[in-house]
């Protein structure tokens, strides 16, 4: 696909945005960093837990983490693309 | 790509895309996979369905910033297309339409599995006509294989609220299967009581959590056989052209329907493992007719007889404690494999369509049929992998294989997300941005790469087919796809006119100004009737990217003449040229390709001497075209030729040294009477042995290269030889071109050697030598030019950050 396909496909941003956008994620790293490291945690602690209720509440957390994750993951999707519209709709 | 497009409309909505991803991931894996991964992980395949969650939300993440930006039908092919050099694409296309269609082949002997346990369930005697479950597996599953190659040639799929009914009708059959479970595990009363089974076990089976026999490499290998279950990702990528809002949409499913999908392989393996007796699946198996092994017995872990009851593995369990559980688990099951078969029969032929389309593969896979409107011979060819596989593969392998074709392909778009983003930067409007760029990508190789190395050791067979399959590929590739990918991307030829009788190995000479075409005719034409071949004239004729080829009519037109007077002056010399005229976007590209496209062993280019711009080594064109075109190249400094000219070649290897000498011969000789002075300099001094073996290796390698001395330097070319010492070989030339007339400097080193060699010298000599200079670079091996080109795309990449073909002519 060439650079002129990915121009018909709408794809880009209008030429007058181009380098002033910040590439930074709009998801919050502090704490999805922090889920996870809750993941892998709970994934240690399932091995520690040996098939008993350590492991099966360290499931648990992990699957805690995991919907947590996929919040933060969504609310930044939904932020960024707050941003995009902002950012198309000011450049006019 | 035609002006117009054809795109599909965008009809499917948050929730359908993500019940699309989630059908996907809890289709036939979950039915199919759990028995084989609980006799690999034992109860640790609970961790092993979460570090697989984890290993695959790092690939999810890169899918949610692609099929954010770039939400196009095609998914991971069209991205690892725009985003890695040469052969990549083809053989993400090619590795993607194999593991679509092995997945299918999984799929289809699931089916086969399930039927025939349904059918001896309903009484019906197969085991009693010879027909065991390995034999039914593949008949069943050849049938049905046929037959979804058959209900997608008439055009009919599963889509839009069908799917989501089927989708959500499988989350009921686990959700029932995991509630009886948890219920027949702490709590059993009459109901959750099937048949003999007992229940009220608790947890005690989920202990020893990892068991010594299976260990670590066990959940390695258990993460492995079971990472295509998690692919459904991929799956919605392929309908991102179809998606509402796919900025928006595209992230939020994939992220959803990882979210609904992990917890509940997680909970199914917790149920399975912790539910299911030994004794009543130790019966299951003789009643299947299967063998029961040696030293299994009813107080074995369940795990261990899991691994041998295989895809029926959870109906088997199901039946203990569910009511009809086992008739729920494999109609659910028939459904999920039913409907997956479905959707890879339909993705793998779309792909095989697409590189039909693209020229990757025979354009027959293009074709569509008359009255049904379906891609019938992609369609017939993926039916036949499909039903090879099944027939002649055992389950366990088609898993591996697909689930390595699918590790080698994420691996791929985890590559191509990175460099998307260092070749576009911010010009993309991205719904979702990675965090931890570049960092996550690599993590995500990582854990990929430590997934895909585990299986060699479980599942060698299934590395061997994958090998083979790209191996295959990149014979194609070699013989078949890049050629033809190379006629599509070049420059159209919009005027052409050959000599009579075509000679191989020409010489290629880029026209554009007419002075110095001449001058680049008269040595081109040298080199002609010594290899007994022609020239091949080419004007390119560049225009902006807003213009389309054919609004160039008039510049053709004008380039004519110029092209005609070259060929005149051709023929004058006694040689035959053959002249075209390509209209694109990039010099340098229609150069290369022409170079490529009449196999021409020489090109002839001209250099005005100074590094123009900031980046560039020689000039913007010379710079790409000694990257791209791997033939003999010379680059001129203008300088009319005269009489009796003294030519100044520098040697440092004699192995790297016959086209300088050549040319350097051929330069000294145009107007008769000249001399060519070789001069090899060392920071030592060096003795008469040395000095022999040099002189005799000059000859030797000369000959090699098919330039003979005799003809080259003819009666009347004065030929010396000195070796000199000295601490700082560019002043020493610098010095010396001051007594010659031309400056004959070659290479043929690449990457740093060319560089210094390309980039200082002749920026230096340019500047400060008082005669004109010409480059010349030897033809490279083919391998080792490959491989450079390779590399160099990721350099540009690092070095630019900018699209090549982003840029303007």
């Amino acid at each position: 696909m060439s650079y002129e396909d990915l121009q018909q496909h709408d794809v880009f941003l209008p030429e007058s945005l181009w380098g002033k956008t910040d590439l930074s994620a709009s998801v919050g790293r502090t704490p999805l960093l922090g889920l996870a490291l809750a993941g892998l945690t709970a994934c240690g602690l399932m091995v520690l837990g040996a098939g008993g209720w350590l492991t099966w509440l360290a499931c648990g957390f992990f699957l805690a983490a995991l919907v947590f994750f996929t919040r933060v993951s969504t609310a930044g999707v939904e932020r960024q693309n707050e941003e995009l519209a902002e950012r198309i709709r000011t450049s006019g | 790509m035609s002006g117009q497009q054809e795109s599909l409309s965008r009809d499917l909505s948050l929730f359908d895309i993500t019940m699309i991803g989630v059908g996907a991931m809890i289709g036939a894996g979950i039915f199919v996979l759990t028995g084989e991964a609980a006799g690999r992980a034992g109860p640790a395949l609970v961790l092993a369905f979460a570090l697989n969650g984890i290993v695959t939300l790092l690939t999810a993440m890169v899918y949610a910033e692609l099929g954010s930006a770039i939400p196009e039908a095609g998914g991971g092919y069209l991205w690892i297309k725009e985003g890695l050099p040469g052969s990549n694409a083809f053989l993400a296309g090619w590795m993607s339409w194999f593991a679509h269609a092995v997945a299918g082949a999984l799929y289809a002997l699931g089916f086969g599995a399930f039927l025939f346990e349904t059918l001896r369930l309903l009484d019906i005697p197969l085991l009693a006509w010879g027909i065991d479950l390995v034999l039914a597996k593949k008949l069943f599953g050849v049938a049905i294989a046929l037959l979804f190659a058959v209900i997608n040639f008439r055009g009919a799929s599963e889509t839009g609220k069908a799917g989501n009914i089927v989708t959500v009708a499988k989350i009921v059959v686990i959700g029932v299967f995991c509630l009886f479970g948890i219920k027949f595990m702490f709590a059993p009363d009459a109901i959750f009581r099937v048949g003999e089974a007992a229940g009220g076990m608790g947890i005690s089976q989920l202990s020893p959590f990892i068991p010594e026999e299976t260990g670590w490499m066990g959940i390695l290998a258990a993460m492995g056989i079971t990472f295509i279950a998690f692919e459904g990702y991929e799956i919605i990528v392929q309908a991102g052209e179809e998606v509402k809002d796919p900025r928006r949409n595209i992230p939020k499913a994939i992220f959803r329907s990882l979210v609904i999908v992990i917890p509940i392989y997680m909970v199914v393996a917790f149920v399975l493992i912790g539910g299911a007796e030994s004794g009543l699946l130790l019966r299951a198996l003789a009643s299947i007719g299967m063998e029961v092994p040696e030293g299994l017995t009813a107080a074995s872990p369940n795990w261990k007889v899991l691994a041998h009851v295989g895809e029926l593995g959870l109906a088997q369990a199901a039946g203990q404690f569910v009511p009809l559980g086992t008739l729920l688990i494999l109609a659910g099951g028939m459904l999920s494999t039913m409907s997956a078969l479905n959707a890879t029969t339909f993705s793998s032929t779309r792909v095989a369509f697409a590189m039909g389309r693209d020229r990757n593969l025979p354009e027959a896979f293009a074709r569509i049929h008359p009255r049904n409107r379906t891609p019938y011979v992609a369609l017939a060819g993926t039916a036949v992998l499909i039903a090879g596989m099944v027939a002649f593969v055992p389950i366990t392998t088609v898993a591996a294989a697909a689930d390595i074709m699918f590790l080698l392909l994420f691996f791929q778009v985890n590559v191509a997300a990175i460099t998307i983003r260092k070749k576009y930067g911010d010009k993309l409007a991205y719904g979702y941005l990675m965090p931890f760029f570049p960092v996550l990508p690599l993590v995500a190789m990582t854990g990929m790469g430590v997934i895909a190395v585990m299986m060699f050791f479980h599942y060698q067979t299934a590395w061997f087919y994958a090998l083979a399959w790209i191996a295959a590929g990149l014979v194609v590739y070699r013989l078949y796809a890049r050629g033809r990918e190379r006629e599509k991307t070049a420059p159209p030829v919009v005027a052409e006119e050959r000599p009579f009788e075509v000679r191989p190995n020409a010489v290629l000479i880029p026209v554009a100004e007419p002075r110095a075409a001449l001058q680049h005719i008269e040595l081109g034409a040298r080199i002609a009737r010594l290899r007994e071949s022609q020239l091949v004239l080419l004007h390119v004729v560049p225009i902006p990217r807003q213009l389309p080829p054919r609004s160039a009519q008039h510049l053709v037109e004008a380039a004519r003449p110029l092209l005609d007077r070259g060929r005149e002056h051709a023929a004058g010399l006694g040689v035959p040229a053959s002249t075209l005229i390509r209209v694109g976007h990039d010099v340098a590209g229609a150069v290369v390709r022409t170079a490529e496209d009449r196999h021409t062993d020489f090109l002839i280019m001209g250099w005005k001497g100074r590094e123009r711009r900031r980046g560039f080594l020689i000039g913007r064109h010379i710079d790409r075209v000694l990257k791209g075109a791997n033939t003999h190249i010379i680059v001129m400094q203008r300088g009319a030729f005269k009489k009796g000219e003294r030519v100044l070649v520098p040697i440092a290897n004699p192995r790297t040294a016959p086209l300088a000498l050549a040319v350097g011969a051929l330069i000294a000789g145009e107007e008769g009477g000249g001399s060519i002075q070789v001069i090899h300099m060392t920071p030592q001094e060096t003795d008469p042995d040395y000095r022999t073996r040099f002189e005799a290796d000059l000859t030797g390698f000369l000959r090699q290269e098919g330039w003979d001395p005799g003809s080259l330097f003819g009666d009347r070319t004065r030929f010396g030889l000195e070796f000199r010492t000295t601490d700082n070989v560019v002043t020493e030339i610098i010095r010396l071109s001051a007594d010659y007339d031309r400056l004959v400097l070659g290479t043929s080193q690449g990457g740093v050697l060319q560089r210094k060699i390309y980039g200082r010298i002749p920026t230096r000599i340019a500047r400060y030598a008082r005669c004109p200079v010409v480059l010349v670079r030897m033809k490279e091996s083919g391998v080792l030019f490959g491989l450079q080109h390779f590399f160099q795309f990721f350099r540009e990449l690092e070095s630019s950050g900018q699209p090549e073909s982003a840029g303007e002519v």
